[in-house]
């Protein structure tokens, strides 16, 4: 309590407002200078002569009882609108408390809740005097046991919690999926939990629906695709040309479809967090390689001319697959959005620790709006959408999703009129930057 | 009687899809194969356990016995004697470390193409002949 005064004599702004402090602060100078100096007043009467003794010693008796009433009731209204205020202050703490859907509690060291919010009866079903009459830990599912108990030594040890979940039984027998966040104060820990069942639920339906979808679009399509393959391959005799035409469109928009349901597939499993690489020692030279031999078709189809330039092997750690699915959409939008004798490169090197593949194209170029919007979803640029060049406005989501993984980024560069170019750096595999560096001393 | 006696590779494709199933077997009946079909695990493991083909595909979803559980059993009765190859639409790739932990020797995603599945196939009978020889 004396410290508060003492901040306050330092020329603070008063802090501290409890009850005791302001009965020292008021009340014991008082104590100690009123009876002093009224003493002291009253002796210079009597030695002047104003009054006699008798008269002197009621005077003081009267002044310092006075004076003393006044400073006790004045003290006594401080205490009182404190009090109020520290009320109003409790009640509307209390408000939101009981406002809450979100569990709030405290907890002791000792394994029992002290105090429980009205949300703990309407999420668990228990009233207040059950959920403090037994150890918190009687009411946790007993699989989350270990890991609850864990977690409170934590706290105790004075490890506040940023996420923590856990399932508690209801007293209808049902379970909750808890999520907890918690601070510990000396021997107490504040906590508060959210209710996540419903989450949990939803993102388990979310990936039964990614199987689902999966399962039952890709399986038509092996169907469609496999016999229009048998088909093709004269299995079912020979066809006319006509024929063949026809069944190249039924190909081309199978084909299409099938592309647009595994980017849709991988756009759901980046959402919900599952996308993962698989991943492994691979060669951009050859990879990139491999892919202007799956694009060449396409360029020769168009008439654009497709080149590869690449003077050494890179090697990065990394999925193959995804990584060529890198490439692919790189240069089929390259070859999309170039005109008839035109040129794409595809260029792979690398830059200090990193290799570097840029796709470069001189065809019409954006504008730094479209730039800007490039990797957005669905996003199709106003020429895509004016000569209708196929695309879903999901490849390049995805390819920077992929990137990404990769610990690598992407970036573009354009001008209207003049072309574009992506550039993608991911690292080089750990012993191939080893390598560059013996090579440099 | 060995059936590959008239050196004719018998293959047994499983999958609870007709189309998928009839697909698999004429693209592999076009190439020469001798193959038999089966709906479901169960049928495929029984057929497989009379015939001793030399490579099963197998469907990893099917009723009753997945995929899965067919290599395991397939695994424990025959040993390495058989390949298996297993077919998946799903896009999970802990499919694939699951698929292959059960014993599988190689596994494929829906949808595949006519020669991914012969190159496949024949690559797996190519490590048939080559552990066969090692063996000898």
């Amino acid at each position: 309590m004396q410290i508060p005064m003492l901040r306050r004599r330092a020329g603070k702004p008063p802090e501290n407002r409890s009850a005791g402090a302001i009965v020292v602060r008021r009340l014991l100078p008082a104590a100690i200078v009123l009876p002093a100096v009224v003493a002291a007043i009253r002796l210079v009467g009597e030695r002047q002569g104003l009054y006699g003794t008798t008269v002197g010693v009621a005077l003081f008796a009267a002044v310092t009882i006075v004076l003393t009433v006044v400073l006790v009731l004045w003290t006594a209204r401080r205490i009182d609108a404190l009090e109020a205020s520290r009320a109003e202050l409790e009640s509307e703490r209390d408000r939101f408390y009981s406002l809450s859907p979100d569990l709030l509690c405290i907890a002791g060291t000792d394994g029992y809740f002290k105090r429980v919010n009205p949300a703990f009866t309407t999420v668990l079903g228990y009233s207040d005097e059950e959920l403090l009459s037994k150890p918190y830990l009687e009411f946790v599912h007993p699989d989350d046991h270990d890991a609850t108990v864990h977690e409170a030594d934590r706290n105790e040890l004075g490890v506040a919690t940023i996420r923590f979940e856990n399932r508690y039984a209801c007293k209808d027998g049902s379970v909750r999926w808890l999520s907890w966040r918690a601070v510990p104060a000396g021997e107490r820990i504040y906590a508060t939990a959210r209710d996540v069942t419903e989450l949990k639920a939803l993102a388990t339906m979310k990936d039964e629906f990614i199987g689902l979808v999966s399962h039952e679009l890709r399986t038509p399509l092996t169907s469609i695709r496999g016999y229009l393959e048998l088909v093709l391959e004269g299995e079912a005799g020979e066809l006319t040309e006509r024929q063949r035409t026809f069944l190249g469109v039924v190909d081309r928009n199978s084909e299409r479809l099938l592309r647009l349901v595994g980017d849709l597939l991988l756009l759901a499993q980046i959402d919900a967090g599952q996308f993962s690489l698989d991943t492994g020692s691979v060669e951009l030279r050859e990879l990139a390689g491999e892919c202007v031999e799956a694009a060449t078709p396409k360029s020769v189809e168009l008439g654009v001319a497709l080149h590869l330039t690449a003077a050494d092997a890179v090697f990065v750690e990394a999925d193959r697959v995804r990584l060529a699915q890198v490439f692919d959409n790189l240069v089929s939008n390259a070859l999309k959005f170039s005109s008839r004798g035109d040129e794409v490169e595809l260029r792979v090197g690398r830059r200090e620790d990193r290799a570097v593949i840029e796709v470069v194209d001189r065809g019409v170029g954006m504008s730094a709006a479209e730039q800007e919007q490039l990797f957005t979803r669905f996003f199709r640029s106003a020429r895509a959408s004016r000569e209708a060049i196929p695309g879903t406005g999901l490849g390049l989501v995805i390819t920077r999703a992929i990137v990404e993984a990769h610990r690598g980024g992407i970036e573009v560069e354009s001008a209207e009129g003049v072309g574009t170019t992506f550039r993608v750096e991911v690292p080089l595999a750990a012993d191939a930057v080893d390598s560059v560096s013996e090579v440099a001393a | 009687v060995s059936p590959a006696q008239d050196n004719r590779h018998v293959v047994v494709v499983a999958d609870d899809d007709a189309d998928i199933r009839g697909l698999v077997a004429v693209q592999l009946e076009a190439v020469g194969y001798e193959v038999h079909v089966a709906e479901d695990g169960e049928a495929a493991l029984a057929l497989a356990l009379e015939l001793r083909p030399s490579v099963c595909v197998l469907d990893v979803r099917m009723p009753g016995l997945s995929g899965y559980e067919v290599t395991r059993a397939l695994r424990t009765r025959l040993g390495d004697a058989v390949r298996v190859l297993l077919l998946s639409a799903s896009v999970e790739r802990d499919k694939v470390h699951e698929g292959l932990e059960a014993g599988a020797d190689a596994y494929m995603e829906k949808p595949f193409t006519a020669k991914e599945l012969r190159d496949r196939v024949r690559e797996l009978l190519g490590n048939r002949e080559a552990a066969w020889a090692a063996r000898c």
